[in-house]
């Protein structure tokens, strides 16, 4: 099941957010091009959340969507979750979900 | 690269929508529908991979099988047609029931008693049946007799 964020607006409504890759393709052809730096993720918060109402909530463009994405709290990190769900679409294409999570050593490893 | 002859192109790195249009013909072929990959949820197509393989793994567990009745039916092939065998070479049968896949499991006590009455039941009832045909054909013959007698005796009278 992909990763989704359910908004609540003042009034109670509640918003559904997900990326489905209609709506992906739909914002890159638009130009959108996905920076996870904090401070560029500030300036991608309209097309990245108008792009994240689009699968569930077809005709809610930014005049709406803005008070409503204004009214939550942690924003931040409400965009990095978003960003990250962005990307889920391209991820199950390349073999995410299909590795043996038993295995207990991974491949790779950070280094900081 | 500069100096050994060979001129690299660059390979060229794919944009996600263009990761999307190529793959998509394939999920189609997996049995995807356009809705499912483009407008629902995106994980699903995990779920379609691996059924993928799950297909593909029986289908060839499948073909492997076809080989091996197909190996049997050889073995068991007689001289006539398996050229090849020795002189005096007596095929086995060809197996009369599938070749069983269950995995064998140990028989409990219970089941190995009543398979036993089963048995045992089976026999008196296989030696019941063969006493009552000797008992119908004894008493047939005797019919038989005594009827063949009294022709005689009918035939004698006449005469």
């Amino acid at each position: 099941m992909a990763k989704q964020i359910v908004l609540k607006d003042a009034l109670g409504n509640k918003y559904t957010l997900e990326f489905d890759r209609d709506s992906v393709k739909r914002m890159i052809r638009k130009g959108f091009v996905l920076d996870t730096e904090p401070s560029h993720l500030l300036v991608l918060a309209e097309d990245l959340v108008t792009g994240a109402f689009q699968m569930h909530h077809k005709k809610m463009d930014w005049e709406h969507i803005e008070p409503i994405f204004m009214a939550q709290t942690q924003r931040t990190e409400l965009l990095k979750k978003l960003a990250e769900m962005y990307m889920e679409p391209a991820e199950t294409l390349l073999g995410s979900g299909d590795e043996d999570t038993t295995e207990e050593n991974p491949t790779w490893e950070v280094v900081e | 690269m500069g100096g050994c002859g060979v001129t690299e192109t660059p390979q060229k790195l794919l944009s996600i929508d263009e990761l999307f249009d190529r793959a998509f013909p394939e999920y189609l072929a997996m049995g995807m529908t356009y809705e499912q990959f483009w407008k629902q949820d995106c994980s699903l197509v995990i779920a379609y991979r691996k059924a993928y393989k799950i297909r593909q793994e029986e289908i060839n567990r499948n073909a492997w099988l076809q080989g091996l009745y197909i190996f049997k039916a050889l073995q068991t092939a007689p001289v006539t047609v398996n050229g090849f065998a020795p002189k005096g070479y007596t095929p086995e049968p060809y197996p009369n029931k599938p070749f069983d896949f269950a995995p064998k499991k140990e028989k409990t006590a219970q089941e190995k008693a009543d398979e036993e009455a089963q048995a045992r039941a089976e026999r008196i009832k296989a030696g019941v049946m063969s006493f009552m045909k000797a008992r119908d054909a004894q008493k047939h013959e005797a019919e038989l007799k005594a009827l063949l007698e009294d022709e005689k005796e009918g035939v004698s009278k006449d005469v």
